[in-house]
């Protein structure tokens, strides 16, 4: 096992500017992600089979599909119809996409889980609809989003890598460039394994700080 | 075998015996997972402080990192210990080992919902803790967490469309040699992900049957 | 009350099970203080008591489910739970021989403790066959046997959740029943039925008592204790209060917190009050 770490220095750019793609795809696709799936989410709540159908189909598509999939649909895909994208295009718009259906389903649960008496009261006491969603529906839905919310950010943030298939130079893709030049494999990627890890385990405590303060204002 | 070879176009052909493998490795992997899994959930929860953490490590470790790592350092790495295997089985001990992880979570939930009585009664009856893991504990918390073990065998056929990156001929490597000759990305790929989907509908109606099977025992309990 | 720890009684005979000022306490809290009990072959033992009294604590020290500090548990003269070493120390036993000695005893619990995932002979055949080895066929047949003998023969292949409370306790009898145990240990049995399904599990135990089966018998129900147990044994804020038998217990109690905690009783089961006299007055003194 032959691993310097003078080789990791002459790599550090390109793993720097990687590690920057990475986060900046994640955060971009995540915001995509959100948006999207709460207009889906909301559009789930309604009583026309005309909305919901085609919103149901959406979700189901992009759940039971692989991520891969459906970014070679895209990537390889849309040349043919005439749409280039370039990679980050496509890796941003592929995670968007893909976890705007999972947050349809998050917020959707999420309103239904507001007790509905809560809602009763607040039209008893006469107070008009869009104060009513302001004030009381929208908050309780959001923080009880938040913990499957982080714990599927988590999940894009992973997916991330997925992206480096499709040629996105984000930093899986930067260091699997690495391995094919200087022929040592394990290691880098056991570097690479660490970071995402520290990442992960980063966000997830971020998360749970979250959702402690959020969880104290419910008390 | 071979009248399927005439009627079939090669094409057809080739996608199902990519959707097969996916299929195998799956399943395979899937049953891996579960074994580590039962293995490490059952350190989780052990009186051990050692096997807690261990255990608490492994499964932040292969919930933390992207599948797609770890498939690409078991690829590499088994070689470099001597094991020269075919990528179907780097494959499947990737799988393996990280479904391994969410699985232990899922059967700790399992194991959570046993009242304690039961354990105690065991202990009253002296039971070994052997005896009482092994009759009482786990069956119960199988049937318990078998939902999400259900629901793990879907998710890990989505992300079995990685293997395809460590050169095992799946649905999707296989598509992506049909494009490759056939080109027509578009209406390949979207087959593909369809024959995804259909696959995944199917397990889900399994697992219902399933999980409705398991319950005919357990009934509402009568006044 | 102190009295010397013994495993005589006073007229010579060998204490099937004896608890000998046994203390217990949860971190700073004392639940058991010196507690003291002796229990012969075929005797009929209740703890009664306010809740937090210890009595359930202390019926799960005698199989050891919850450890004692200071004092001695002897199951036919054998210490559960400690072993002295080499240099004279105590310290706690092997599960081994733990579990040696729990297979003396069986219990019934107040919440039953079926096992859900098997069927009601599963339940009663299984501690047979993996804890005493004997052969399946034995098992069931013993099993068969005694699921019969508690009303329950035409339930075999049922699961325990379908059944109602009094029927699932009567499993749990059963079970216990089904190891041949030198005494069975009683944790509330019925406290956690309806009214009406109450009956149904005193009549086991009633039989089993005129069977002669050791009993020690945690419980509410004054009315069965008044008819079927030889000695009541009254503990308070885990210490033993009273002793005595039925009539001397329920109607001659020498402390004032034995008085009061039975007034209380009463007030709530006026409607019993009387008969409880009566059932007292009817039950021959031994």
């Amino acid at each position: 096992m032959t691993f310097s770490l003078s080789l990791l220095g002459q790599y550090a750019p390109q793993l720097l500017k990687g590690f920057e793609l990475t986060v900046i795809v994640w955060l971009a696709g995540s915001l995509f992600a959100v948006v999207l799936g709460f207009a889906l989410g909301c559009a789930l709540l309604s009583k026309h089979s005309g909305l919901t159908f085609p919103v149901r189909c959406y979700v189901e598509f992009f759940r039971g599909t692989p991520l891969l999939v459906q970014l070679f649909v895209a990537y390889y895909g849309g040349p043919s119809i005439g749409i280039t994208l370039s990679a980050f295009t496509v890796g941003v718009v592929g995670l968007g996409l893909y976890g705007a259906a999972y947050f349809a389903e998050i917020f959707r649960a999420g309103f239904a889980s507001v007790p509905a008496g809560q809602i009763d009261a607040a039209r008893s006491f006469g107070i008009p609809v869009w104060s009513r969603i302001r004030r009381i529906i929208l908050p309780q839905m959001l923080v009880l989003s938040v913990p499957p919310g982080i714990t599927l950010l988590i999940i894009l943030l992973k997916d991330t890598a997925i992206l480096s298939i499709v040629t996105v130079p984000e930093l899986t893709f930067q260091v699997t460039g690495m391995t094919i030049e200087t022929f040592a494999f394990v290691e880098p990627f056991a570097v690479l394994a660490a970071l995402y890890w520290a990442l992960t385990e980063l966000v997830s405590f971020l998360g749970r700080r979250t959702e402690y303060r959020l969880g104290r204002y419910l008390k | 075998m071979s009248n399927l070879l005439h009627i079939l176009p090669p094409t057809a052909f080739v996608l199902l015996l990519g959707a097969i493998t996916t299929l195998v490795v799956s399943l395979c992997g899937n049953a891996l997972g579960l074994i580590i899994g039962t293995t490490v959930c059952l350190m989780r929860i052990s009186l051990h402080r050692t096997a807690r953490v261990v255990a608490a490590t492994y499964i932040s470790f292969f919930r933390g990192v992207p599948l797609l790592v770890q498939l690409l350092i078991v690829y590499y790495f088994l070689p470099m210990i001597g094991l020269d295997l075919p990528p179907f089985f780097a494959a499947v001990i990737g799988l393996g080992l990280c479904s391994a992880a969410y699985q232990a979570e899922n059967l700790r939930g399992g194991f959570l919902i046993i009242p304690k009585g039961q354990a105690e009664a065991a202990r009253a009856f002296a039971y070994t803790p052997a005896q009482t893991r092994r009759y009482i504990l786990i069956p119960q918390a199988l049937r318990a967490a078998a939902p999400a073990l259900i629901n793990e065998m879907i998710l890990i056929l989505k992300a079995s469309s990685l293997v395809s990156v460590v050169g095992v001929a799946d649905l999707t490597r296989e598509s992506q040699n049909i494009v490759a000759r056939d080109l027509n990305p578009i209406k390949w790929y979207l087959i593909a992900a369809l024959i995804y989907l259909v696959i995944n509908f199917i397990l889900a109606r399994l697992g219902a049957t399933l999980e409705r099977r398991l319950n005919v025992g357990y009934g509402a309990a009568t006044l | 009350m102190d009295e010397p720890g013994m495993s005589e009684t006073s007229n010579g005979r060998a204490a099937l099970l004896s608890v000998s000022n046994v203390s217990k306490w949860f971190g700073d809290h004392q639940v058991l203080n010196s507690v003291s009990l002796s229990v012969q072959r075929s005797e009929v033992v209740c703890v009664i008591g306010p809740s937090g009294s210890g009595k359930s604590t202390l019926l799960r020290c005698i199989n050891f489910l919850e450890e004692y500090q200071s004092g001695e548990i002897l199951i036919r003269g054998k210490l559960i739970g400690y072993a002295t070493t080499a240099s004279g120390q105590r310290v706690r036993d092997s599960d081994r021989n733990i579990d040696a000695l729990r297979r003396e005893v069986a219990m019934v619990f107040q919440q039953f403790n079926l096992w859900p995932h098997m069927s009601v002979l599963d339940n009663v055949a299984q501690p047979l066959i993996l804890v005493y080895g004997k052969p399946k066929s034995d098992a069931y047949s013993k099993a068969r046997a005694v699921l019969e003998k508690v009303g329950l023969g035409d339930k075999i292949d049922e699961y325990p959740l379908r059944l109602s409370g009094g029927q699932q306790q009567r499993v749990g009898i059963a079970r216990a029943l089904a190891v041949e145990p030198a005494a069975i240990l009683f944790d509330e049995p019925t406290s956690s039925l309806d009214p009406e399904l109450v009956g149904e599990v005193l009549q086991v135990m009633k039989q089993l008592a005129r069977e002669g089966m050791t009993m020690v018998i945690v419980t509410h129900e004054m009315h069965f204790a008044a008819e079927v147990a030889d000695r009541v044994i009254f503990l308070d804020r885990g210490v033993k209060v009273e002793e005595g038998t039925p009539k001397d217990v329920f109607f001659n109690p020498k402390h004032e917190r034995t008085r009061r905690f039975l007034e209380t009783w009463a007030e709530r089961n006026s409607l019993f009050t009387k008969n409880l006299a009566e059932t007292v007055q009817r039950t021959p003194d031994v």
